[in-house]
């Protein structure tokens, strides 16, 4: 049973974050006092794109740039542990996990140089500059979650959450709070909407994606939104079984939903002020009360 | 009747000025070619600092086109129409873009519609239209109608 | 011309059948308001008139969208870029044309720079009528969109590809210039 599901994670989780993505489109909606599309919405869209007659290409890196961004998550899903299941995690998968993250947005990269449009260099530019920006917070708030555990091994750390008081999140509150204000900046939320910006340059890197390529890309959100949330269930929360993870990823998703339909957007340069700022020192903060104090 | 204030500080300043109310806040008066640019010198410095809009209207029969100024006042919230006429054939002025620097725009769009050259403004680089040949549209004997009809024909409806 | 009321009876394999269901479910509109119908777009796209409800969302760049609205009148020089949109856009794609400008020249139809029949430039699949048709008469031409596109009758993009002689004899009449913009 376990192998099964190792086969299908990709699957499993393209299903689930699709379910994800439908899930926030109707709440931003009931918020703002309307009703939002179905919650299978998600699926109609990728059915569409991926069914597009004449796909325009730029050349044959920008074939190849979706695929490197979809392979990026899908192999990150497996080092991963997720209903209790250890996947492949071994010692040391926390900092591979953090070097396959750039995957994805360095095929971004590769494909919006080949389309020649200024807006996708632009947003290029503000992608990787944004990712400088939001990982001095979750870096220091990972290695005092390593040292709370005594281990890198993502399997370890879930695992060694038994019961309610011994979650990270009540054990090192401020480093939760600096990750989830990075988590912001990862799932292009608002207030940290740099990288697909929609109004501002023309969804930046996804300018001159259309059609089939347009589908994979939207198949990779799905994905990394799932693997994301997965990350912060992990370290922070204490993974469950089946239904006890799920809500657990919804409840994080649905924090991260009232942020992003409150606030407007920053501009790149007020992001990483920010960013160098409060949650850092949060985070440096929480790894010196652990260090020396416990 | 009451005399009208406006009418009196106008007869003041420029002497000899014949000067009709249109409406509550607007006036009009018409001045000869030579001394236009005077006229509007003195009434921007009196406080009427702001050139609303630039226009032409087009006498055919009588063989002239007439320039409409319009400039406005902050403070006293009156506009006050200024004309003058040239003549339809040579159709040339002089250009007040040294006084408001936005008369660039409109002038170049008069040259564009009317075909009327202010010396001095030589930006006569193509506005609203593109690739037109043809006489300028806005005169009036530009024939819209067959012009039209030659170009997009209408639908036929079976 | 193109005739949008008739139903003809083409054969469509299975993948397209399911394919148009798909394509119904999901149009995403191109976010380029031409003339002065686009003041109607707003309303329908916020909280009182959902448009999202079925799927339309609005996009920002033509490789990415579906529906290009063509909301009113339409000059000459705007004319050229529409059609470099429409060419930049991924097929299948559609084009709907709003109130009675596209249709016969509206209340422009005497103009020397307005163009009075939209369908000899570019293909329509689908008029709405009116001047400018309200938010209502907007959501309902959606809904007919949809059920063109399930039974399959939305073919203006097959038909630009067949003819696009016939289209490109007709756009080079009218511009004296063309292939510089």
């Amino acid at each position: 049973m376990e192998k099964i599901i190792t086969l299908l994670m990709p699957l499993i989780a393209f299903i689930i974050g699709g379910f994800f993505i439908g899930y926030g489109r109707k709440f931003t909606a009931r918020i703002q006092n309307r009703y939002g599309p179905p919650i299978e919405q998600f699926f109609y869209d990728v059915g569409k794109t991926l069914s597009k007659v004449r796909n325009i290409s730029h050349g044959a890196m920008f074939d190849v740039s979706v695929m490197m961004a979809a392979t990026g998550a899908m192999v990150s899903l497996y080092f991963v542990p997720i209903f209790n299941l250890k996947m492949f995690s071994f010692q040391g998968d926390t900092l591979v996990l953090m070097y396959l993250l750039v995957i994805g947005p360095l095929g971004m990269a590769l494909g919006a140089g080949e389309a020649a449009n200024p807006n996708a260099s632009i947003g290029i530019s503000r992608a990787l500059t944004a990712m400088v920006g939001y990982e001095v917070p979750f870096v220091i708030a990972l290695i005092a979650v390593m040292h709370l555990s005594k281990s890198t091994n993502l399997f370890v750390i879930t695992t060694s959450q038994s019961g309610w008081l011994h979650w990270n999140m009540i054990q090192l509150p401020l480093a939760f709070i600096a990750t989830m204000v990075a988590l912001q900046g990862k799932l292009n939320e608002k207030p940290f909407e740099l990288i697909i910006a929609p109004h501002e340059i023309a969804t930046g890197p996804l300018v001159e994606f259309g059609g089939k390529y347009l589908g994979f890309l939207q198949i990779n959100h799905a994905l990394h939104l799932f693997l994301e949330l997965a990350i912060i269930v992990d370290l922070f929360l204490g993974g469950g079984g089946f239904f006890v993870f799920l809500l657990k990823m919804l409840a994080v998703f649905t924090v991260v939903l009232i942020i992003n339909a409150i606030y407007p957007r920053y501009k790149t340069e007020e992001a990483i002020n920010f960013w160098m700022g409060i949650p850092t020192i949060l985070a440096i903060i929480s790894l010196v009360i652990l260090v020396y104090v416990r | 009747m009451a005399k009208d204030i406006v009418i009196e500080e106008l007869s003041v300043l420029i002497p000899g000025v014949d000067v009709q109310k249109i409406k509550k806040q607007q006036y009009a008066f018409e001045v000869t070619n030579f001394e236009l640019i005077k006229v509007l010198v003195l009434l921007k410095n009196a406080g009427y600092s702001h050139l609303s809009v630039m226009t032409v209207v087009d006498w055919i029969k009588e063989n002239e086109f007439e320039l409409d100024y319009l400039v406005w006042s902050y403070e006293k919230k009156i506009q006050l129409i200024v004309k003058t006429r040239i003549d339809r054939k040579t159709a040339e002025f002089d250009t007040i873009k040294n006084l408001w620097p936005t008369a660039e725009s409109y002038e170049r769009e008069i040259f564009e519609s009317f075909g009327i050259n202010f010396r001095g403004n030589d930006n006569h680089k193509p506005f609203v239209l593109e690739d037109w040949k043809g006489i300028p549209p806005m005169r009036k004997d530009f024939d819209i109608d067959v012009y039209s009809r030659k170009k997009f024909e209408g639908r036929k409806y079976e | 011309m193109l005739e949008t009321s008739k139903k003809t009876k083409e054969y469509r394999s299975v993948m397209e059948k399911i394919a148009d269901k798909f394509r119904k479910k999901s149009i995403w509109m191109l976010h380029y308001c031409t003339g002065c119908g686009a003041i109607e777009l707003p309303p329908t796209m916020t909280s009182r008139f959902d448009m999202e409800r079925f799927g339309m969302v609005p996009m920002v760049t033509p490789r990415q969208a579906d529906v290009l609205l063509i909301t009113g009148y339409l000059s000459i020089k705007t004319l050229r870029r529409v059609i470099t949109v429409y060419e930049q856009m991924n097929s299948p794609k559609y084009v709907v044309g709003f109130g009675s400008c596209p249709i016969n020249g509206g209340m422009y139809w005497k103009s020397h720079s307005t163009i009075n029949q939209l369908d000899k430039y570019i293909p329509v699949d689908l008029w709405i009528a009116g001047c400018m048709p309200r938010p209502e008469a907007v959501m309902s031409s959606f809904k007919k969109l949809e059920d063109l596109i399930d039974t399959g009758d939305a073919k203006g993009w097959r038909d630009y590809e067949k003819r696009n002689s016939w289209y490109k004899k007709n756009q080079k009449e009218i511009f004296d210039n063309y292939g510089v913009m």
